[in-house]
Parts: structure tokens; C-alpha cells; sequence
């Protein structure tokens, strides 16, 4: 009889504890994250430039094909970033999509990068595809931000907006939404950049600033010089905004490094 | 004796503690959709391919994914619901009164609405499939000047400071506002549970009930003519053709699938459209040119156009009236009654209560 009694309460135990089990099977908490102190974090500033000079909204610029003009909006998404090491390894910083704006901040701030000495660092100008081709989206990628374009799918990746006398409109206006994530009119664009002899030390007990310039001007120039005569706006993807894309794509250059 | 009974009674009462007892360390699930309510894959129907991972089925969600489909507040005006041009009656399509459905202001639009049922199964969306995921397709109908014609942030505004929404939502999502990703989830657990499945044919399909005489004749014609763009349980292939309907357009030039890809070769290309309740969802084609079934059956391969469809080659498809009938027959056995007043896919007032979703000013344009 005992024996029973104590074969019975064992039974009992293991329900309920298989009970406790099945449910965390079906909504499994989180894994454990690696120990804090294994990360650091890591500012990145853009210096938007227009050639020599600090771009300012508002103020006159002259592009390669000669023409005077300002902007007024400058916006672009900024995703998928990788830190690279000096041996080529490679360190994928999970769930990176940025908005830049720098009539808002141009500064953005990366969380939960794994210590260590870096010698290079990529990105991708716009949203990679399977990303764009998913569901809705919070943060960086709502499409509340306005960088979405709601009648074809796809995220503008790149938006520079102001006048220009020699726009062919009568408004005078120049509007340049970039974007297009299907071939042909793929326009993300992969940026690297090697930071020479410097490098970038993450660390818990440090907060680096990494440095990018971001030339608008390169934006009307190499590959193909953009007159804003003659592509006063790209308002969708197409091989415009390739060719716009082509050219940002080296907008983008390694400035410095301050540990 | 007695110490036996005590045992069964511990045992028992254990077994209902093991079965009820809820494990305080764990996460309360949601409680799985009723099945009847439910999202299930038809027997003969393909996998889905809408990612439901990402928006695992919930009831609370589903219920404000079908409060959004039938409130105007989505639109500018608040004259203009989802439902105002996906009428269940009409299988979700329009009502056909009109070449085009009307948006806000009684503007009409430039594509024929079609009737968005297993919008699950498709991978992409609109005639000229520029849209590749359910979620965010909302947001063209939104944002379209002659549909909607609202901004998105306006109607999060409207949703975050309606004394319904709001404490619906964050019971259903458990965040404190209403983003646009809570709204774009909701109204796709509605949208991806507009099943159609149980039509005449699908009785037929699934082995149940088989078609005979006429309509079995048509259907094995359709399969003969028919099924190589109209193809599977979806009776679409989900490409996109010419059928050479441009050379007597009657509207504005619309490049179709060339609008998305910029590719010539896609000129005037439209998705083959699912002929599910296609006998009660006219007019047809992209821009509705005909209101006729018989009708639209003979238009294939009557046309010759550049860039036109092999498939619809005046040669090979080439149909005499008593074969038109046969297919007709067959086609009206597409069409899913049951659907059709499933209450769970109607408008419930009791969503709404103690509030009414009627517009106080009368929107007189709407159909």
C-alpha cells in the first residue's frame, strides 16, 4: 500500500511539473543574454559636408554640372551594420536600421556591440530586401516616417528635397526620393569603409565616436553627373533612381575615430 | 479501503490542478482561435503563403482587424470604410453599380476593385502586384487621394483618442499607444480569414459531392482552356499577362506590371485573377471594361496587342458559344454562398458598443 501511496504522489508531482513544462515549451522565455559587461556601445556622427565646406539646410551649393541650389530635407535610412576585425572576421550587429536626419540628430547610437578591437566597418544605404518584402514595422522602418512609399512596396531610401533655379519646374523645386529593392531598379547600396591605420575600441567603460562624412555633393557626381535641368525629381524607382543611387553611394567616406 | 479512495480523490484532484493550474513563472498564451473563427487551410488548398509566425492568430486582434475593415475612420472624410468596396455580399468585391468603385468625395478610382478573398495565399497584391506583403497594402487604400485619402499618422491620431480603440488595442497588443504596425497586424488577421472555400466546386473538390452534366463538362473544358494561367484551387497562377485588352482601352493608358518592374516586356500586364465568385464579382478585367461574364470569357484572344499572351493566341483559343455556355456553367459553381454570410467576417455592431460607427454627417456619394 505505501508503496502505491508514494507511486501516486510521485505521478502527481511529475503532472504538475510536466504541466509547468509544456507551457514554457509553447512560450519559451527568453535565452539568457551573453553577460552585460561583454558589450559596448558605439556612436556614429555624420558630418554632411557639401565638398570643403559644413553643409548647412538652406544654403547655396554649386554641383558638378554648375548649378546653384539648397536643400531643404535630407533623409536617408541606414541598415544591416557590420564591424570587422583586423584577422576579416566579421560581427553582424543585429536589428541595426537607422533614419537619418539631420535637421533632427546626426548622430546615432548603437547598443550591445561585442567588445573588441575593430578595424572596418559596412552598412547598407537603404532596407535589404527580405526586410522591405516583410511585415509592418516599428522604430526606424515605420512607415509613418514618410519613407515609405504606400502604393508599391518599398522603402524610399534616400530623400533629398530643396530649389534650384535651374530646376525645370515652375516652383523651382528639385525632389529626389530614392528607391527601388527588385533588379533592375535595385538602389541599396553596401558602404564600407576601412579605417586605416586607426581602429575602433568597444569597451564598457568607454562610449567611442566613430566619424562618417556625407558629401552631398557627390550626389550629383560620378558615375554620372546629375543636372538638376534634367532630372528635376525621381519619384519612384526606376533607372533614375539607380543612377541616384550609384552616385550617393559614395557620399559616404571614413573621417576619424575618437576612443 | 478508505486510504485507496483518498488516493483516487488526490489523484483526481491533482489531474484537475495539472490541467487548470496555471505555472505563475510562465507567459500566459493567448487562448487559441475558436474553430470556427479560425484560420484553417482548406483540405485541397496549397500552404499559405502569408507568414503567420509573425502575426500568430488571436481573437482580440482578429476582432479590431474587423472593427478597422468596417470603420470610416481610416478615411479622411469618414465616409470611406475597407467595406465600402470589399461589400460580403459581393464576396468582398464592389457592388459592380460602377465601372470603378468611389473613394472619399465620390471620386472614382482607375482599376476595377476586385473581391480580396484567400488574400493568404497571394504573394503579391494589386493588378500589378507592387505590393508584396498583406500588412502593409492597407496603407495604399489609406493613402490613395480618390480612395481613403488619409495620412497614416492622422489615422493613428483618430485611433489613439478613441475611447474604443485605444483600450482595445492595448489589450490586444499590450502597449500603451497604437502604432502603425499594431494597426496594419489587426486589420491583416481579418483579412488573411476572408477564406473562400465552400463553393459548389469545392464540394466537387474535395471529393463530397460531384459536379455532373453541364457543369462537369465545363469544368473539363476549363481545365482544357482555361487552367494554364487560371490554375489550381486559387484559379490563378498568380503571373502576370497581357490578354491584348489595350487595343481598345477606353481609359487612360495604364502600364500595369511595367509601373513596378520598368521592364517594356511587362507593358500592360495585369495579374491573372483568381476566377473564385467570379459570377458574382463583375465587371471584369483590370479596368472593368466588361459586365458581362459570357461576355469576359469571349474577350480572351478576341484582341491582338503587342506584348499579347501566347495563351490567348487567336489560334489556339478559340471558343464557340455552346463552349462559352459550358464554361459559364461551370464558373457559377465558383461561387461560395456560404461565405458570404459567415457572421464571423460581417460587420458585428456589438464591436462598437456602446459607440456607433454611422457617420454623423450623411456621406450621400457613397454608392
Amino acid at each position: 500500500m505505501k508503496k502505491i501511496s508514494v507511486l501516486l504522489l510521485l505521478l502527481c508531482t511529475c503532472l504538475l511539473l510536466a504541466n509547468c513544462k509544456k507551457n514554457s515549451n509553447e512560450a519559451p522565455r527568453p535565452t539568457v543574454p551573453l553577460p552585460e559587461d561583454k558589450y559596448g556601445s558605439l556612436l556614429i556622427e555624420f558630418a554632411h559636408k557639401a565638398g570643403a565646406d559644413t553643409f548647412g539646410f538652406n544654403k547655396n551649393y554649386i554641383n558638378s554640372s554648375g548649378e546653384t541650389f539648397k536643400v531643404n530635407t535630407l533623409q536617408y535610412i541606414l541598415s544591416n551594420f557590420k564591424l570587422r576585425k583586423k584577422d576579416g572576421t566579421e560581427i553582424t550587429l543585429p536589428n541595426t536600421y537607422f533614419l537619418v536626419d539631420p535637421s533632427v540628430s546626426p548622430i546615432i547610437a548603437i547598443n550591445k556591440v561585442p567588445e573588441g578591437v575593430y578595424t572596418g566597418i559596412s552598412y547598407l544605404v537603404g532596407v535589404d530586401s527580405a526586410t522591405t518584402a516583410g511585415g509592418a514595422k516599428t522604430g526606424a522602418l515605420d512607415p509613418v516616417n514618410g519613407m515609405y512609399w504606400t502604393w508599391q512596396t518599398g522603402y524610399i531610401n534616400f530623400r533629398m528635397v530643396g530649389t534650384s533655379p535651374a530646376s525645370s519646374y515652375s516652383t523651382k523645386v528639385f525632389d529626389y526620393d530614392v528607391g527601388g529593392f527588385i533588379a533592375p531598379n535595385q538602389t541599396v547600396q553596401f558602404v564600407n569603409h576601412d579605417f586605416m591605420a586607426d581602429t575602433l575600441a568597444i569597451r564598457t567603460d568607454a562610449l567611442p565616436f566613430l566619424h562618417i562624412n556625407v558629401d552631398i555633393l557627390e550626389f550629383f557626381k560620378s558615375p554620372v553627373d546629375i543636372s538638376i535641368a534634367k532630372v528635376s525629381s525621381i519619384l519612384d524607382s526606376g533607372a533614375d533612381a539607380v543612377m541616384a543611387a550609384k552616385n550617393y553611394k559614395d557620399m559616404f567616406s571614413f573621417q576619424s575615430i575618437r576612443n | 479501503m478508505r486510504t485507496k479512495i483518498i488516493y483516487v480523490i488526490v489523484l483526481g484532484l491533482t489531474l484537475l490542478a495539472a490541467c487548470k493550474r496555471k505555472c505563475e513563472t510562465d507567459i500566459v498564451l493567448p487562448e487559441p482561435p475558436k474553430p470556427e473563427t479560425g484560420f484553417v487551410v482548406p483540405s485541397h488548398f496549397p500552404a499559405p503563403s502569408y507568414d503567420f509566425a509573425s502575426n500568430p492568430l488571436d481573437e482580440k486582434k482578429f476582432q479590431l482587424g474587423r472593427m478597422l475593415f468596417y470603420d470610416p475612420i481610416l478615411s479622411k472624410d469618414s465616409c470611406i470604410s475597407c467595406s465600402v468596396c470589399h461589400q460580403q455580399s459581393r464576396t468582398f468585391a464592389d457592388l459592380g453599380t460602377h465601372q470603378f468603385s468611389h473613394g472619399v468625395a465620390g471620386q472614382p478610382g482607375s482599376r476595377n476593385t476586385p473581391g480580396i478573398v484567400n488574400m493568404a495565399w497571394s504573394p503579391t497584391f494589386m493588378w500589378d502586384g507592387g505590393l508584396v506583403n498583406l500588412e502593409m497594402q492597407a496603407l495604399a487604400p489609406i493613402n490613395n487621394p480618390v480612395e481613403m485619402a488619409e495620412s497614416l499618422a492622422n489615422v493613428l491620431r483618430k485611433l489613439n483618442r478613441h475611447p474604443l480603440y485605444r483600450p482595445r488595442f492595448k489589450e490586444a497588443f499590450e502597449k500603451d499607444s497604437i502604432d502603425s504596425q499594431q494597426m496594419l497586424k489587426a486589420l491583416a488577421q481579418f483579412t488573411v480569414r476572408i477564406v473562400s472555400a465552400t463553393s459548389r466546386y469545392d464540394e466537387h473538390a474535395q471529393g463530397t459531392n460531384p459536379l455532373t452534366g453541364d457543369q462537369l463538362n465545363g469544368l473539363l473544358l476549363f481545365k482544357e482552356k482555361c487552367s494554364a494561367c487560371h490554375s489550381g484551387e486559387l484559379f490563378t497562377d498568380y503571373q502576370f499577362r497581357n490578354i491584348g485588352l489595350d487595343s481598345t482601352s477606353l481609359i487612360v493608358s495604364d502600364l500595369g506590371r511595367e509601373l513596378v518592374t520598368g521592364l517594356i516586356s511587362d507593358r500592360r500586364k495585369f495579374k491573372t485573377p483568381s476566377l473564385r465568385n467570379v459570377a458574382v464579382t463583375g465587371p471584369y478585367f483590370h479596368d472593368g471594361r466588361v459586365s458581362d461574364l459570357k461576355n469576359a470569357i469571349l474577350t480572351h484572344g478576341q484582341q491582338n496587342a503587342p506584348n499579347r499572351d501566347p495563351f490567348v493566341d487567336d489560334t489556339t483559343f478559340k471558343l464557340s458559344s455552346d463552349e462559352v455556355d459550358k464554361i459559364y456553367q461551370f464558373l457559377t459553381t465558383l461561387t461560395d454562398t456560404k461565405m458570404m454570410v459567415d457572421p464571423n467576417l460581417a460587420i458585428h455592431a456589438s464591436d462598437y458598443a456602446p459607440y456607433s460607427i454611422v457617420p454623423v454627417v450623411p456621406c450621400l456619394h457613397v454608392h
